[in-house]
């Protein structure tokens, strides 16, 4: 049976650095101090490090899920071990990751949303099945901070206030309007994951040759009247 | 010297080589450089997104085949036109059985 360090498991399970996200690095801690994650010590080193072993790896790779969207380690152990408190989460789940209201929702979610929900609600053993990952980065990572999914909700919706009419102007073509959104963005840049910063400096480099097009075309084609 | 003649023959027979350009990379062309003056007109910088990098080579071609076309000939109507002419042969099952016919019916306006 081979074991890894915690930072060796998340290597392993979702291919990130665990140093460089302190705060994940913190609940992940917390699951194995709160005995949901059993670890090891090495015998043999005095100030041993904590070894997982195999059989733990599904349900730290499901509890960091959870921890997503609720943030607790906490409540993380206890969707694991009561019916009740799992059914509530499950539904927290399906209004976070279900409602997808927004079209950069849609970008950061993949298909496997909805089965994630589905098992959630279900009564597969957690310990012993691994959930679909909605995710197509963990949202610890773009947030890096004591959220979870739920209560960036609120934040959320302010925050796409400016992003999705972005997102949605490009998508119909309407690039001066997109481009307008993007300078606001770019203009608060820390109040933006740089995902969406990189969006928006793709939209105004677009806008740019856009414009270099146009004018090119009045050069060229002139008034033909 | 013996590598310039092919140059110079090419430069003085403009007029059979442009015969032997192909008529549906013509049309095609003129096609979308109608297209994208309509396209410029009413979208103005969205005109670059409802354009691909081909098309608008392709519509550049047209202009310049036009314009090199109506520097040496006695050429009615605006470039606009003539294209519009020219377009009009898309899907055509008949059209000019040559370059210079095609040039020379638009010129005709």
């Amino acid at each position: 049976m081979s074991m890894y360090t915690l930072a060796g498991a998340m290597k392993h399970l979702f291919g990130i650095k665990l140093a460089d996200h302190s705060k994940l690095k913190d609940k992940v801690h917390s699951l194995t101090r709160n005995g949901l994650v059993g670890v090891q010590g090495d015998p043999i080193v005095q100030r041993s490090r904590k070894y997982l072993a195999d059989d733990q790896l599904i349900t730290l790779f499901n509890a960091t899920l959870l921890l997503a969207i609720i943030p607790d380690p906490a409540r993380v152990k206890k969707t694991f071990e009561a019916v009740d408190e799992r059914q509530q989460v499950a539904k927290l789940a399906q209004l976070v990751v279900m409602n997808r209201q927004s079209l950069l929702e849609l970008v950061y979610l993949n298909a496997n949303a909805a089965t994630f929900v589905q098992q959630l609600a279900s009564d597969i053993d957690l310990r012993l099945n691994r959930l679909c990952n909605p995710f197509e980065r963990l949202p610890q990572l773009l947030l890096d901070d004591d959220i979870g999914l739920l209560s960036c909700n609120v934040a959320r919706n302010a925050s796409l206030v400016k992003a999705d009419p972005m997102l949605g102007n490009y998508l119909v073509g309407k690039l001066d309007v997109a481009a307008d959104y993007a300078s606001a963005i770019i203009a608060e840049s820390e109040k933006y994951p740089s995902e969406l910063l990189d969006l928006a400096k793709h939209i105004q480099v677009e806008y740019q040759s856009a414009k270099e097009f146009s004018a090119t075309i009045d050069l060229l084609f002139g008034k033909a009247f | 010297m013996l590598r310039c003649i092919p140059v110079l023959f090419f430069l003085m027979s403009s007029s059979c080589a442009m015969a032997d350009t192909n008529r549906t990379v013509l049309i095609e062309g003129c096609a979308e450089a109608v297209q994208l003056y309509d396209n410029q007109r009413e979208y103005k910088t969205g005109a670059a997104m409802m354009t691909s990098l081909s098309e608008a080579l392709r519509a550049g071609y047209c202009k310049g085949v036009l314009d090199e076309y109506g520097r040496s000939h006695d050429c009615g109507g605006d470039w606009l036109k003539r294209a519009q002419r020219i377009a009009n042969h898309k899907g055509a099952e008949h059209m000019p059985a040559s370059t210079e016919d095609l040039l020379r019916e638009a010129c005709r306006l």
